[in-house]
């Protein structure tokens, strides 16, 4: 179709990943001072806290006995492998990440298409599309405790007068996790709106317009051009939004509290509990820190597999 | 592709459907009291309640006043902004424009490094800034607040920084270093200019982020740093929760954010993705 010309423009996405520098002048310059504070900084206010966290993983802390580690222990990894809250928390935080952040690709994505040309009104709806990423998630979490009330919310309200039967948004173990996807899907599917739509807008536009004299369909063009060459952005988004979403917390923390029972209890939700209610820092630790081995290994899973299928879809 | 037609309004109206009225109920129950809420869903001011501005008398300097935490916000978000996006800058610079070497770590690793902090859920080190903030004196402070959230952005601020030093033409710098420039001068007087919408968008991200942060709020703050979206979740009391409060401090804590959307718009997509894209 004479379109292959223009797939180089777009390259992957560099998640910290690049070319290196050109032999410039500046290039053999000394450059450390530029990035020594970032360094610095993040070493001093990421990774030593980090290590605080895995030495208190392994010890015994409570805000009693304030700064004082008790000896060695394994204690808190043994106790996490066999707690049933534990894995019931990340199987709900997997489910959410899985069926909140397609649910947001794919609505991101149709919108994005929907509104990739100007059309009367597109302004509009691209500002109102955006403003829910705007909003604190506490203010999202209650405001969905609001709508979602099963005595005087408004979509209980309208479900009574369509003669729906009631459902138990809140108070239900099942339908309670829905609730929270629906909530999440409101609250971010903007900022995959928004980057899919970036990445369309700087599409090279003659790649299309060459399959078009071509004679290509829209729904050709659509599968064979322009989500090919989307593909890089969506890999990014999608990657930037699962990072985001394994560590959900405060829309949670106000929409159900976890609840009810632990149906909607998230694993940073479950840290905190441990942390911060029962006092027991140590084990919050633990847990937290077995959500970041988890969310690692998710990353570079993701990261190598749509390393290959990119390389496959842009050759 | 391009459809026409007036189809493509069904799933758009449908979706923005969806998205407005949420919103719109925040709105109108920024109004109300006690009975427009409790007695069932009233949907139209003047219709079905009355609308009262009690919540905004008493948010805007009343019993429940959001003032102060207003206050620290707006300290907080724009100090930990600002001293993140210079940090940020400064080594996105360095990594686009310079080779680094350290042990065997290149350029490409040492931005993983640094970007990929944001992979760490940051109920890792609430933990640990609790602990050790407790023992420093730092807890509920502006000043501990500020550090944590600069830490919190500064990997986000380098890949944004990074990704548009990469776009800019190295040359201007190039002959920049003829005249005799330091690289820092190069840095400050020519290529921080030339990527400014990259910089605007870096610093709204980074903002909005920090904003509207809870768990860090939560954990490290008590009283006299305390930030809105804390003083939203204190509204849920034990004699019920104050909707029209929430509704209200909400709406207030949006502002910024739309005002910045509406004016940006454009400039803050193209800024979002420059570097991912080109």
């Amino acid at each position: 179709m004479g379109v292959t010309q223009t797939e180089s423009s777009v390259t992957s996405p560099r998640l910290g990943k690049g070319v290196a520098p050109a032999a410039g002048s500046p290039a053999h310059r000394n450059g450390w001072p530029f990035v020594v504070p970032a360094i610095l900084l993040l070493l001093l206010l990421n990774i030593f806290p980090l290590v605080f966290s895995v030495v208190m993983s392994f010890s015994n802390v409570t805000t009693d006995n304030g700064l004082k580690l008790a000896s060695a222990t394994l204690a808190n990894w043994s106790h996490l492998l066999h707690d049933s809250g534990f894995w019931d928390s990340m199987k709900f935080t997997v489910f959410l990440v899985a069926v909140g952040v397609s649910l947001e690709f794919l609505i991101g994505l149709s919108m994005a298409l929907l509104l990739w040309r100007k059309i009367p009104g597109g302004g509009f709806f691209r500002v109102l599309f955006s403003i829910p990423m705007m909003l604190a998630p506490v203010a999202i979490g209650f405001m969905f405790r609001m709508l979602l009330n099963e005595q005087y919310g408004p979509v209980d309200s309208v479900f009574h007068s369509l003669h729906l039967p009631d459902v138990l948004w809140l108070s239900s173990t099942t339908v309670a996790p829905i609730s929270v996807i629906i909530m999440d899907v409101w609250q971010w599917t903007p900022l995959m709106f928004l980057l899919l739509l970036a990445g369309l807008q700087a599409m090279p536009e003659d790649a299309i317009e060459a399959a078009r004299i071509d004679g290509a369909s829209g729904p050709r063009i659509l599968w064979d051009i322009v989500l090919p060459m989307l593909a890089p952005i969506s890999v990014m988004a999608v990657f930037l939004r699962m990072v985001l979403a394994f560590t959900i917390f405060g829309e949670i923390y106000l929409l159900t509290g976890g609840g009810p029972g632990t149906s909607t209890t998230s694993t940073t939700l479950l840290a905190y509990f441990q942390g911060f209610q029962t006092f027991n820092l140590s084990y919050g630790s633990t847990i937290s820190l077995a959500l970041l081995i988890f969310v690692t290994a998710i990353a570079t899973l993701y990261l190598s597999v749509t390393r290959v299928l990119l390389r496959r879809v842009q050759t | 592709m391009r459809v026409r037609g007036a189809w493509r309004y069904v799933p758009i109206v449908f979706w923005a459907t969806f998205v407005a009225l949420p919103i719109y109920w925040m709105v109108i129950t920024a109004f109300k009291d006690n009975s427009a809420i409790y007695n069932g869903a009233r949907w139209l001011p003047w219709v079905d309640y009355t609308p009262t501005s009690q919540a905004w008398h008493d948010v805007l300097g009343g019993s429940e006043s959001v003032i102060g935490p207003l206050e620290h916000s707006l300290i907080i978000s724009t100090a930990a902004t600002l001293i993140a996006v210079f940090i940020g800058s400064l080594a996105g610079y360095g990594l686009a424009r310079f080779r680094l070497k350290l042990g065997f770590m290149r350029n490409n690793d040492i931005s993983f490094f640094i970007v990929s902090q944001r992979i760490m859920p940051p109920v890792v080190v609430v933990l640990a800034f609790f602990m050790v903030f407790k023992y420093l004196h730092l807890l509920d402070t502006l000043l501990g607040m500020t550090i944590v959230y600069t830490g919190f952005s500064v990997p986000l601020a380098t890949w944004f920084m990074l990704s548009y030093f990469r776009q800019i033409p190295v040359e201007v710098e190039e002959a920049a270093y003829i005249d005799g420039d330091t690289p820092f001068s190069a840095f400050w007087r020519i290529a921080l200019p030339l990527s400014l919408p990259g910089l605007i968008a870096t610093s709204l991200l980074t903002f909005s982020f920090v904003w509207n942060e809870f768990l860090f709020a939560v954990v490290l703050t008590s009283n006299k740093a305390t930030t809105l979206p804390i003083m939203i979740a204190i509204q849920q009391g034990e004699q019920g929760t104050n909707w029209w409060n929430i509704c209200a401090i909400s709406l207030i804590s949006i502002v910024p954010m739309v005002l910045f959307a509406i004016v940006l718009q454009r400039r803050l997509v193209t800024g979002l993705l420059g570097g991912a894209l080109k």
